[in-house]
């Protein structure tokens, strides 16, 4: 059996090029508040779309709460803002 | 040299819609790899999309009847300076990273920032239909509560997902950290106040499009 070496292998030099990409930066740090910035992240890595119709909801609820239906008159602002 | 043109105009679109779909579900893994700054032909129908957007908002704006010239001129000036704001904004970052010792350029920049324009698009399409079938004011009925709710969830549902592409544009383009990122939008966000301002003032964007 004929044995090449690791470096034409090309998982290898997927992987190469994968941890070349991640490294690229050092790692985020908060100073104390890491720990947390690194427990909230990984939500938004993966479909953050999740965080953010579910993060809307409850601001549009806080909204609601502070201005009441008055929420209605900055809706028709908007609306003449495009 | 034909062929190559066409060629990469496709590649450029397959691309885009790879991107969006990688924008939407894994930001940060698609954000990296358009931080490198390659194939820039895939902004082509981001383009266009922009484009027939100006189109249609000067279409609604001065309604179909209105003089074809003054459709001309209003589609031009919005498309002009979409194009200003956009190299504005992109050499604002960079210059504003380096201050911070970011270590980008206008070519790690400009395909984030391109992409970022995803949810600004969407919220001026949105906005610019639902003027068409549901022109306002709204009303304090249900039904307008509804849609003024379902409206505001919309909106903030895009603001959430700017902001965060915004962050990676900072991050993966100019290779900054939050802290660095936050000493940034302290001296971008002033200038772009002023910058939509100046812009409302000149009658060109109601809601600058950034």
């Amino acid at each position: 059996m004929k044995y090449s070496p690791m470096s034409d292998d090309h998982t290898y030099r997927l992987l190469v090029a994968k941890m070349h990409d991640v490294s690229s930066l050092s790692p985020q740090s908060v100073g104390p508040l890491s720990p947390m910035y690194h427990s909230i992240v990984p939500f938004f890595k993966h479909a953050p779309w999740r965080m953010f119709a579910a993060g809307s909801f409850v601001v549009t609820g806080i909204l609601y709460l502070l201005f009441g239906v008055a929420l209605i008159n900055i809706v028709s602002v908007l609306q003449y803002g495009f | 040299m034909g062929f190559d043109l066409f060629a990469r105009v496709i590649i450029g679109f397959i691309l885009f819609v790879r991107n969006i779909i990688g924008v939407v579900q894994t930001p940060y893994e698609t954000y990296r790899n358009l931080s490198k700054g390659n194939h820039p032909e895939q902004l082509i129908p981001l383009v266009l999309i922009v484009c027939a957007y100006f189109a249609w908002s000067a279409l609604v704006r001065h309604g179909i009847r209105a003089n074809p010239m003054l459709l001309t001129y209003s589609f031009s000036a919005l498309f002009m300076a979409s194009i200003v704001t956009f190299g504005l904004v992109v050499g604002t970052i960079v210059v504003a990273g380096r201050l911070f010792h970011g270590t980008g350029s206008f070519r790690t920049v400009v395909l984030p920032w391109g992409y970022s324009l995803t949810p600004t698009i969407m919220w001026f399409w949105i906005t610019s239909m639902l003027w068409v079938v549901f022109p306002p004011p709204r009303t304090g009925s249900v039904a307008g509560q509804l849609l003024s709710f379902v409206f505001i969830i919309t909106s903030l549902f895009l603001f959430f997902w700017k902001g965060v592409l915004y962050y990676l544009t900072l991050r993966f383009g100019m290779k900054l950290d939050l802290v660095k990122i936050l000493g940034v939008s302290a001296v971008i966000f002033p200038m772009g106040a002023l910058y939509a301002i100046i812009m409302y003032r000149l009658g060109i964007f109601r809601i600058p499009f950034i």
